[in-house]
């Protein structure tokens, strides 16, 4: 099992915010999250990466091992990759010096050499064209002056970069139209690899025609109260989350 | 030193205008002086650069910087050239460098443009008292339409041992109309004492001054500098300063523009560390119309330093059609990193633009998140952020192998203010 979640709970001041959590990610396979507003999707993938500041109890193992004590960079340089739903603008901070140190962080974790600059670059090109992101935009500065759609595509490109073993997008599709979704979907889908696991978080339907999915989870306040395959999502765009509810009562 | 005395060392300076010639420094009751002055002033005891051996032969410590055959470099240790360490412009380059004498002040007279006028106009206490000692330094004189083909490095090292001694020096630089040049300055050095400096700065007609200081005081050093300038018609003085450190530093830049048509560039980047005080104020004094200014400063103060910025901008009823731009940030590395700025506008004309803002503030922890979730420890994440900050402003150095000297500096100071604050 590549990713395994165990009763995880989680509270912010006092409120508790995840109830609970089990969820196991086989390697190769995408699963995608799907839940209303304020549920705790972004909790839950904040928590994976590393995010302080909760109390956490339960278990987190990334290919076995217990992760939750470790820093959010021993995470990234392990293999968790989690694209923002509000990606960060680093003022000043060039992209492409930013990527050249996690890049060679990543590998030096991992027992490989360095890339020295002119390999960087061509990576960079590479992976770049995958996502459709211009030259232009990887000379600014990280995010600063990015549309909304441009920032979500350069998340895409951090992750072809970074070639993670488990990739969590929390709500890449929100905020892009459906070029610039199709654009990002069809990135997802060739870095689909039998060593990587995704975890798609999504509020709507939409983005699973594009990616995928082999198993749909239904998130609600806090805990997984449905799971499924990928036609849970469709059913639940039909029905609502609020037949998941009636659904819940008439088992409870 | 009394204001009578004063008169007497300098008769042909008539009456001195202003309220700072007090016989006693200034202190915190006065504004300009809140955050920084020198009680003790007063007991300091005067080491003149004539004390010293005019050819000084003791090896320095003089940095090593990639400059090259391009640049013409003067050293001078405590106030005096050390003319085996130099690479003096040849006199038909037209640009003349030497120390400054008694005959150039008698010629100053005679010429209309005396030394010490502007001092006397527009200098602080300390300037003023400065003058008062007689205090030698250089003349920089640069010919009517002279490019200067290299630029100029002055290396500076004060090596005064003692704590309460002062090092008054009094440097005179002349641009005569249509020259330009780019001055460079490293000031350094070692023991416990003071520097005083006053610059008094003439850029004539349409002329052009590149003038970029970096200090790099000891954090047991003192230092108190007074740059004033005037510019006539036309011309560019653009000054860009790097303060890495000092124990208590006051820099004050007074810039006149007293023709139409003048630009003033006006650049600092600012590295408090533990115990070091660095004050920066600034008065650009917007006297003629179509004049334009822009000032862009940057604090980032570690553990226990402090940084001072005061921007003062003035805009006489004469100055129509002024564009003075004012900017100031601050990054704090600690929560006992401490930073005063304030700017000060003073406008009496009506058709102008002048705009201003300041910022201070620590790091962003999403901003230093979102770097090590990508797999950046938290002080490459900082220093990354630290450096950009920087960064932008050291593109205002115009000589790029100063420049990039600068940067190498400004990381390894970034690297030390970092290790303290953990
Ligand atoms: N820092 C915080 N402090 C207090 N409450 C929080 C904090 N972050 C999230 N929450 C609360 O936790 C719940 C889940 O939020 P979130 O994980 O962002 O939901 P989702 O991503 O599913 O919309 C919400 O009720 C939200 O208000
Ligand atoms: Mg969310």
């Amino acid at each position: 099992m590549l990713l395994e979640i165990e009763n995880l709970r989680a509270s912010i001041e006092g409120k508790e915010i995840l109830k609970g959590i089990n969820l196991n990610i086989p390697s190769g396979e995408v699963h995608a999250i799907m839940g209303p507003n304020g549920s705790g999707k972004s909790t839950l993938s904040s928590i994976i990466a590393g995010k302080d500041g909760y109390d956490i109890s339960g278990s987190i193992r990334l290919d076995g091992q217990e992760i939750l004590d470790w820093e959010p960079e021993i995470r990234s340089r392990a293999g968790i990759f989690l694209a923002f739903q509000y990606p960060v603008e680093l003022p000043g901070v060039g992209l492409s010096s930013f990527l050249r140190a996690c890049v060679n962080e990543r590998r030096k974790y991992l027992g490989e050499p360095e890339l020295d600059a002119s390999a960087f670059l061509a990576l960079m090109r590479e992976k770049a064209a995958m996502v459709e992101l211009s030259q232009e935009l990887i000379r600014r500065p990280v995010n600063q002056g990015f549309s909304g759609g441009e920032k979500k595509r350069n998340e895409i490109f951090q992750m072809a970069m970074l070639e993670p073993r488990m990739a969590i997008l929390d709500e890449t599709d929100s905020g892009l139209d459906i070029d610039a979704l199709r654009i990002v979907a069809e990135g997802v889908n060739k870095l689909r690899h039998a060593q990587r696991s995704m975890l798609v978080i999504t509020h709507y339907q939409r983005l699973l025609e594009y990616i995928i999915p082999d198993r749909v989870h239904v998130l609600m306040d806090g805990a997984i109260v449905m799971s499924g395959d990928r036609t849970l999502a469709l059913t639940l765009e039909e029905k609502g989350y609020d037949w998941i509810r009636a659904e819940q009562e008439v088992s409870s | 030193m009394t204001n009578t005395e004063m008169m007497t060392k300098f008769p042909h300076l008539g009456q001195a205008s202003d309220k700072h010639l007090t016989h006693e420094p200034p202190d915190f009751r006065h504004e300009d002086w809140k955050y920084t002055h020198f009680p003790q002033f007063q007991q300091y005891k005067i080491q003149l650069p004539s004390a010293l051996s005019q050819d000084d032969r003791t090896p320095l410590s003089v940095p090593k910087i990639p400059l090259g055959d391009d640049t013409w470099i003067v050293v001078v240790k405590n106030g005096v050239i050390q003319p085996n360490l130099s690479q003096l412009p040849d006199p038909s380059s037209g640009i003349s460098i030497r120390s400054l004498t008694e005959a150039d002040v008698q010629h100053s007279e005679e010429s209309g443009l005396p030394f010490g006028a502007l001092a006397m106009k527009h200098g602080h206490y300390f300037s003023q008292w400065a003058m008062a000692q007689h205090a030698a330094g250089l003349f920089i004189d640069v010919k009517k339409d002279v490019v200067a083909q290299k630029p100029l490095l002055i290396q500076t090292i004060n090596e005064i041992t003692e704590a309460k001694q002062v090092l008054p020096c009094h440097h005179v630089v002349r641009l005569a109309p249509h020259s330009s040049l780019t001055l460079s300055e490293i000031l350094e050095g070692d023991g416990a004492g003071m520097s005083l400096s006053v610059y008094e700065i003439h850029v004539g007609i349409g002329a052009n001054l590149k003038h970029n200081q970096l200090q790099l005081w000891a954090n047991s050093q003192e230092c108190i500098q007074q740059v004033l300038v005037a510019q006539e018609r036309e011309s560019q003085y653009a000054h860009f300063a790097y303060c890495s450190g000092g124990k208590k530093v006051r820099n004050q830049l007074t810039v006149s523009q007293e023709g139409q048509m003048a630009h003033t560039e006006l650049t600092g980047l600012v590295l408090p560390g533990r115990n070091e005080h660095l004050d920066n104020q600034t008065l650009m004094r917007h006297i003629s119309p179509n004049c334009s200014s822009r000032q862009r400063y940057r604090s980032l103060v570690g553990h226990e330093g402090t940084s001072v910025f005061n921007g003062k901008v003035y805009v006489d009823p004469a100055a129509q059609k002024t564009d003075a731009y004012q900017h100031h940030a601050s990054l704090l590395m600690h929560e006992s990193a401490v930073s005063n700025a304030k700017p000060e506008l003073e406008i009496y004309a009506d058709d102008v633009k002048c705009s201003h803002g300041a910022t201070t503030g620590m790091l962003d922890a999403g901003e230093v998140h979102y770097m090590r979730s990508r797999g950046l420890s938290e002080i490459q994440a900082r220093l990354m952020l630290q450096e950009a900050f920087v960064r932008d402003l050291l593109e205002s150095l115009p000589v790029e192998s100063l420049r990039s000297w600068c940067l190498n500096h400004c990381v390894e100071r970034l690297h030390d203010l970092n290790r303290l604050t953990d």
